[in-house]
């Protein structure tokens, strides 16, 4: 076996901060390569260097018996490099059948030939047993996710690729799509396809990699053959020896209400609630003085159950309480006047309100309450407001509080979102991947306020992905896996080492 | 830069190096309409020895009377990311309504009422098309500039119709010759202006517009906020009929058109930002100022009344051009 690529020595760093510390990989025809990491550890950097999506900073790539030190995406394709991202990347308003053929359309004397178009599209399904299933005439925005994504990794064989690189391909995927998937992908291995194989669930490492690659912090900490490795040698790489001894992160300070008292009145509870499509049966309490998250990665449900919990989306089955009274028809401002509140997952999208200065930006809740009789507010109760919530929220680097709020760092801007809610007053925050994007100072900074905020006899609900802030700031974690909880830890209990192991099992 | 202290080193991750965030410069808008304003006024008093007269200063602001007060609710709905291109035609029907229902009952309160009623009704459905069926406002209003403007036509009869009911209003002149007219435009800009600038309705409108998605998971009241916004276009284009039924004593077939085209010049060009979210009640004014001395100008100056549109749509391409480079030009967000 000879590799058809390797990496040497690839460093990458964005904004001066590295990502990637000098990484090594090879794969070789007809073998399957799992990369796996946490959040962060660079695996989709990595990959999208190969993608020709970025470029290194330094080190060469191998490729067909070139090297080059960096590829462009046109270079990645001519060297029949196949990519699926992430993120669905197609155009959700023509066909699957010209999705699959997008940028190449079959044609005949200048006119597309239809008929050869819906054949190919109709054979590249056929690899994944899909031909059946998915219509091939029908808009993909029609489709499911699990089936949108089956589309895209049908485009990308559907050139006769020689690597193929998967970022996560099945966390949007069912059981049935998952299994269709591996065959296709043993069907290209007997065709000497080199693949790269991204993902959390170490299960499927086991069915399909043939090698396993960790890297965690950019450097590379295991490369075995799957055969050579158990699951707690992956786990221990992929979280570092020290923390999967359940070492505590410490920061945000756990104290004595760790584990609150569970049989007084939630202040917020889900019974049997479910979300079609995300996440179902689903019982969840939020105490006075506790902090409950949900620990999850993209496609388990965390988010989802967070965002009906605060009225975002509507549950499609079970009951959402908020001090035992049943929430109906909830919409964010029905949750809003019962006191809770939520810190959107994109900040940019859903949190700022950019022209606006940071100190408006901190009392949108709460302009009712700062108006006059009149009706009137004056500006100078924004600059109170901002400036009551300053030091709390340890707002550093600010020049003003009339600067406008898109000029601030990521770190103080997710503080301007949860002072929101501390100045309105909130019984229940409710936070998505609190402190994503966010620099590490900031993070213990939100962390301080949060437990803060818990040890006044509030609660918080979070939705996170990444293990170290489960860590070291719930005292409650449910650990989701499509759309169920697979498994709750409590207390000193929460460590690194056990919260990956019920994730990826 | 500055390397940033903190209480406690040891219990930190290394501090991180970044410039102070910056205070806002808001400044160079306001000199740059200014500017365009006395550029334009000290060119027309060159070129015409009547420009500079109070006389001709008063005619200016008069002139302008009628799109600023539909020009300043505008200005609100704007902020919140709307558009409203049927003020025109809203106008135009409510002015034929007026004089069709004035003239064959002989009723003026009877008549101003339906005429109210009109304006509202426009607001209303622009609110419901834009909220609840959620088209587009620029489609939904440009669809009813049509289906208004026509049914003004309808209602008139295609003719002239006379009415003479508020005529004295237009003649009516308070201490110093100052027009009626020009206090009533004041009077709605003030209005506006505290609305918008200090109360929660006003921070609503800022809110929606600048991030819709994000002012409803605060418990803004979206719709609600819209429909508030539409109704107070309607109403402003009520206080503009009943000028514009004074100054024109009665209704023409063809009154109001390319009214919604000198509003959106103004507001524009008075630095209303076309994604919502930034703009003042006082940009709209100097906004509207320099439309009313461009025109006036051009008037005065003996250049054809053709080129009035040609001046007009040139302006408001300025302003958008002007809007533009200026989010192009703001530093991205630092992360």
């Amino acid at each position: 076996m000879c590799a058809q690529l390797a990496l040497r020595g690839i460093l990458k760093g964005f904004a001066g901060v590295p990502v990637l510390h000098g990484i090594d990989l090879q794969v070789g025809r007809g073998e399957v390569l799992a990369l796996l990491g946490e959040n962060g550890a660079g695996k989709s950097t990595l990959v999208k260097i190969i993608a020709g999506v970025e470029a290194p900073d330094a080190g060469v790539i191998e490729i067909d018996g070139t090297t080059t030190g960096a590829l462009t995406p046109q270079d990645s394709r001519d060297h029949r490099i196949g990519y699926i991202s992430q993120e669905i990347t197609d155009a959700g308003s023509l066909s699957v059948a010209e999705n699959i053929a997008l940028g190449r359309l079959a044609h005949r004397a200048g006119l597309v030939d239809w008929p050869a178009v819906r054949r190919r599209a109709r054979e590249a399904l056929a690899e994944l047993d899909m031909a059946e299933v998915i219509d091939v005439s029908v808009p993909v925005e029609q489709l499911s996710l699990g089936e949108r994504q089956l589309v895209e990794i049908a485009r990308a064989i559907s050139r006769e690729v020689t690597v193929l690189i998967l970022d996560e391909p099945t966390a949007a995927l069912s059981e049935y799509e998952t299994q269709r998937l591996f065959d296709l992908l043993r069907r290209l291995r007997a065709r000497d396809v080199a693949m790269i194989y991204i993902t959390h669930r170490l299960d499927e490492v086991a069915q399909i990699a043939d090698r396993v690659q960790v890297l965690r912090d950019g450097r590379t900490t295991l490369q075995a053959a799957t055969a050579s490795c158990d699951t707690a040698r992956i786990v221990t790489a992929m979280v570092g020896a020290e923390r999967s001894r359940g070492a505590d992160a410490g920061t945000g300070g756990r104290t004595a209400s760790r584990g609150a008292d569970n049989d007084s009145a939630p202040l917020l509870s889900l019974s049997q609630a479910g979300v079609a499509g995300a996440f179902d049966a689903l019982d969840l309490r939020v105490a006075a003085g506790e902090a409950v998250m949900l620990y999850g990665k993209l496609g388990s449900g965390a988010v989802e159950a967070v965002r009906a919990a605060a009225g975002d989306i509507s549950l499609t089955s079970g009951i959402l309480r908020v001090r035992d009274q049943v929430v109906q028809r909830a919409t964010p401002s029905r949750l809003i006047a019962r006191g809770v509140g939520l810190v959107a997952l994109d900040r940019k999208a859903e949190g700022l309100f950019s022209p606006l200065s940071a100190a408006r930006n901190l009392a949108v809740p709460s302009w009712r309450r700062l108006a006059h009789w009149s009706r009137l507010i004056r500006s100078g109760a924004e600059r109170g407001v901002y400036g009551r919530w300053k030091e709390p929220l340890f707002l550093k680097n600010v020049a003003s509080p009339e600067i406008e709020v898109a000029q601030l760092s990521g770190g103080n801007q997710q503080k301007i979102l949860l002072g929101r809610w501390l100045e309105y007053g909130v019984d229940v925050l409710a936070l998505l991947e609190p402190t994503r994007g966010v620099d590490v100072a900031s993070r213990r900074d939100i962390y301080t306020a949060l437990r803060g905020f818990v040890d006044g006899g509030r609660g918080v609900l979070a939705a996170t992905s990444d293990v170290d802030e489960a860590v070291s700031c719930a005292d409650r974690v449910l650990v989701m896996n499509r759309g169920r909880v697979v498994g709750e830890l409590r207390g000193d209990d929460i460590c690194a080492e056990a919260l990956t192991r019920l994730a990826v099992t | 830069m500055t390397t940033r202290l903190t209480a406690e080193p040891e219990n930190r991750a290394p501090a991180t190096t970044r410039a102070p965030q910056r205070a806002p410069r808001r400044l160079p808008q306001a000199w740059a309409l200014g500017s365009l304003l006395i550029a334009l006024s000290v060119f027309f008093s060159l070129a015409s020895p009547y420009f500079l007269t109070v006389s001709n200063l008063l005619n200016v602001v008069d002139s302008i009377a009628v799109t600023g007060i539909i020009a300043a609710p505008v200005t609100m709905l704007m902020i919140s990311s709307r558009f409203d291109l049927s003020v025109g035609s809203s106008l135009a029907f409510a002015t034929a309504t007026f004089a069709v229902i004035a003239r064959d009952t002989g009723q003026a309160a009877g008549a101003l009422a339906a005429a109210g009623g009109v304006a509202l009704l426009v607001g209303l459905l622009n609110a419901f098309f834009v909220t609840v069926i959620r088209v587009n406002s620029l489609v939904t209003t440009l669809g009813m500039m049509a289906i208004f403007g026509g049914l003004a036509q309808v209602a008139a009869d295609g003719q002239s119709v006379p009415a003479a009911a508020f005529s004295e209003l237009a003649a009516t002149r308070l201490p110093g010759d100052i027009p009626l007219s020009v206090v009533i435009l004041l009077g709605v800009m003030v209005l506006c202006h505290v609305l918008l600038s200090s109360t929660v309705f006003g921070r609503d409108l800022y809110a929606v517009g600048a991030n819709e998605a994000a002012a409803r998971l605060n418990g803004i009241r979206v719709g609600r906020v819209t429909l508030v916004a539409y109704l107070l276009v309607g109403l402003g284009v009520l206080v503009g009929t009943v000028l514009f039924l004074s100054q024109v004593r009665g209704y023409e077939p063809g009154g109001g058109s390319g009214l919604e085209l000198a509003v959106l010049t103004a507001v524009v060009l008075g630095g209303t930002s076309l994604q919502g979210g930034r703009g003042t009640i006082l940009g709209t004014l100097f906004g509207l100022l320099i439309v009313g001395v461009m025109s006036n100008g051009l008037v005065l100056t003996n250049v054809g009344s053709f080129w009035q549109g040609v001046a007009q749509g040139a302006l408001l391409i300025l302003a958008v051009a002007f809007d533009q480079s200026r989010r192009l030009t703001r530093r991205p967000s630092s992360r």
